[in-house]
């Protein structure tokens, strides 16, 4: 068993095999070898952890993603379909969405950090560019020379 | 004092002052009182504009009236543009607060990536698709759209007519082209059809045009209902990063094929061909190297089964080769009767063929040496076995992964009237062999050789079973009858055969078995066989 504690001091005994979905914490444990000492992670809050070994949970039989893998990196960005079960997973609100992705980034769990940048994509994909402002609460910062390009851009794209 | 000096000294402190005033009297959260400013204004002439001599006033008036008329402009671009940046500041700022501006760079990067590609990109009118949505969205969306040049690198039918913005914008990047139909969907705007239609059928110089300076950039071509003139006046250089080219039903008179200078005959980065309904003959040079081909109801005018030989020879690394619904038609040589080389595919892990009662399927798949681990996918369609074929003919007479399979399935699906065989290697939970067969309830001869008696007991018609209705010669050789006589006392040879004769047409009255042979079958006897006669017209029996 593993023990990992969150940048608020809370305390997760996992398996193994569940811990080292995350490159970063199977790479920490073959590094320092058996030990009992706990594994911080400054960068992840409980709530956050919580949901992440909640993944790894359940994709922990699953194999490692390979350097095969990684290298169809281009074939793997042209779909943005996601599992069944990834997809109900991953129905969380925004805040704890980019947490998600941080967390997997950070712990160095691809999959998951495709998931959620999948799930973003999706969210995306389709809208116009006030579609997707008002989607994430941002607002317009263009200067008015920028905006001015923006519509001298429009006018060929509202031709078709 | 030129105009520039004095407004940067003034513009910044005049709207800083406005501003610390308009917090101050409560101005932000209502903005009424500011509609009418400076109405006490001193409107006296302050300006010092030299008179120069020998004019009258008039053309002084005159002038000081477009002077002023500059000043003001300038002071307001001034100010606007102050301004303007100011609040863009502001608003990029709180942007920066948002959760989604968390997100590091190299993240967002990936999250356009994914929004870049999804299927449906390509077939969103232009202002609903990215990456130019993405561009336009804020100045840290703008600015990294712009330098991930992958993003701009897909050229199609919706966006040809700006294809050199793209261009441009994916700086030095491989471009990725593609026109190709777009699905049957009703969801689809009609202008994404028409667009394809525009390109393909009337204009394709138009959209290619702007891409051929940069055919050292393709890395990927699909082309869709390209006429064969048109591909082979215009697509005559060399792509020599090309790695995938697809091309799918050429439009063209019979007898027009691909000249040997499409592309040059020269791409040597080429690994993934797809031709589909198109006539490239297989004796051109871009066959070469690759590790996919696809071949797909194409008819070869001079080719034969050597020359596809000679090209998989040429791609030793292939790993998935399909040819499905090929025709050659090259005329038998001396040479073609010869037994062909053996061609080595050490890489090969799956091949689909499909055909139509030819046997050249057969004659491939002999010549080839492939891993024991090939995974084998036939489709065969009895229906078009002629020329007395029979099924046996069209299978292969060898399969190359025999070796693995250690459990072999057989389903026979009469509601849908195919056979479907499957070979697993169970340790390995690997399925190695997939053949499909229509057997079509129009089949008109059937043979069966060694197989086992419940085929035969399949043949009698029913009402809930009906195999080949139209079956009229039936040859049974080595096949054991005798288990089915205990059951049903003569057997149910005689039912299948008597259920197809004009004593048992209840259920279809085209049904008329006429020829029956059965040979070297263990369990039949005098009496059956003077059982069947009476339903046949010509029975044999030995």
């Amino acid at each position: 068993m593993v023990n990992l504690v969150t940048s608020d001091n809370e305390s997760f005994t996992v398996e193994k095999a569940v811990a080292s979905r995350s490159v970063l914490i199977k790479n920490m444990l073959e590094d320092v070898g058996e030990s009992d000492q706990p594994i911080p992670l400054p960068n992840v809050t409980a709530s956050v952890l919580k949901k992440v070994l909640e993944y790894c949970d359940h994709h922990k039989n699953e194999p490692m993603p390979t350097s095969e893998d990684l290298a169809a990196e281009d074939t793997r960005k042209r779909t943005t379909d996601i599992g069944e079960w990834d997809q109900k997973f991953i129905q969380v609100d925004q805040e704890m969405l980019f947490e998600i992705i941080l967390a997997a980034n950070y712990l160095d769990i691809k999959p998951l950090l495709d998931v959620g940048c999948k799930t973003v994509a999706n969210m995306i994909k389709g809208k116009t560019p006030e579609e997707i402002r008002k989607l994430f609460n941002i607002v317009n910062d263009f200067t008015p020379e920028e905006e001015a390009q923006i519509k001298k851009e429009n006018e060929w794209a509202e031709d078709r | 004092m030129d105009m520039e000096s004095i407004v940067l000294g003034t513009i910044p402190h005049l709207v800083q002052m406005l501003c610390q005033s308009v917090y101050e009297n409560g101005g932000h959260k209502n903005t009424e009182g500011f509609t009418k400013p400076a109405a006490a204004f001193d409107f006296s002439s302050p300006f010092k504009i030299p008179n120069q001599s020998g004019r009258d006033l008039l053309e002084r008036l005159d002038e000081e009236f477009e002077v002023i008329k500059i000043a003001c402009d300038y002071a307001v671009r001034a100010v606007e543009f102050y301004t303007g940046q100011m609040m863009s500041k502001i608003r990029a700022h709180r942007n920066e607060l948002r959760p989604i501006y968390r997100l590091p760079i190299e993240i967002l990067s990936l999250v356009f990536e994914f929004t870049e590609g999804c299927a449906k990109n390509s077939l969103r009118l232009l202002p609903r698709r990215a990456p130019l949505t993405l561009s336009q969205v804020s100045k840290q969306w703008r600015e990294l759209a712009f330098n991930t040049p992958r993003l701009w690198t897909k050229i199609d039918a919706m966006n040809g007519r700006i294809s050199d913005v793209f261009i441009a914008r994916s700086k030095r990047a491989s471009l990725n082209i593609e026109l190709a139909r777009p699905p049957k969907d009703p969801t689809l705007p009609n202008i994404v059809l028409d667009c394809f239609v525009w390109y393909c059928h009337e204009t394709f110089w138009d959209f290619i045009r702007p891409l051929l300076p940069h055919i050292h950039r393709w890395e990927s071509l699909a082309l869709e209902e390209l006429t064969y003139d048109d591909a082979g006046a215009y697509l005559v250089h060399s792509a020599p990063r090309l790695e995938r080219l697809t091309m799918r039903n050429f439009d063209g008179r019979f007898g027009h094929t691909l000249p040997d200078t499409f592309l040059g005959g020269c791409t040597p980065q080429l690994r993934d061909l797809e031709v589909c309904n198109v006539k490239l003959p297989l004796t051109s040079p871009i066959y070469t190297g690759l590790r996919r081909l696809h071949l797909e109801n194409n008819i070869y005018d001079i080719s034969t089964i050597r020359h596809l030989l000679v090209v998989l020879a040429a791609c030793p690394l292939l790993e998935d080769l399909a040819i499905l619904n090929e025709f050659f038609c090259g005329l038998a040589d001396s040479n073609s009767r010869k037994p062909h080389t053996p061609v080595f595919l050490n890489h090969l892990r799956r091949m689909d063929a499909c055909t139509e009662g030819r046997t050249d399927i057969h004659d491939i798949i002999s010549a080839l040496v492939v891993p024991p681990s090939l995974y084998l996918s036939m489709s065969l369609a009895y229906r078009g076995l002629a020329h007395g074929l029979t099924l046996r003919d069209a299978l292969p007479t060898s399969y190359p992964n025999i070796a693995l399979i250690d459990t072999l399935a057989l389903e026979i699906h009469s509601s849908t009237a195919n056979f479907h065989l499957v070979g697993e290697n169970a340790g390995r939970n690997q399925t190695l062999l997939d053949i499909r067969c229509d057997y079509r309830t129009d089949s008109n001869l059937l043979t069966l050789i060694e197989c086992p008696s419940s085929f035969v007991d399949l043949l009698a018609l029913t009402p809930s079973l009906r195999l080949c209705p139209l079956l009229d010669t039936l040859h049974l050789g080595d096949v054991m009858i005798e288990s089915a006589l205990p059951l049903l006392g003569s057997g149910n040879l005689i039912e299948a055969v008597r259920s197809r004769s004009d004593e048992g047409h209840t259920f279809d009255s085209r049904a008329r078995l006429s020829h029956l042979s059965v040979s070297n079958c263990a369990g039949m006897s005098e009496r059956t066989a003077s059982e069947l006669e009476k339903y046949v017209e010509n029975f044999t029996w030995d």
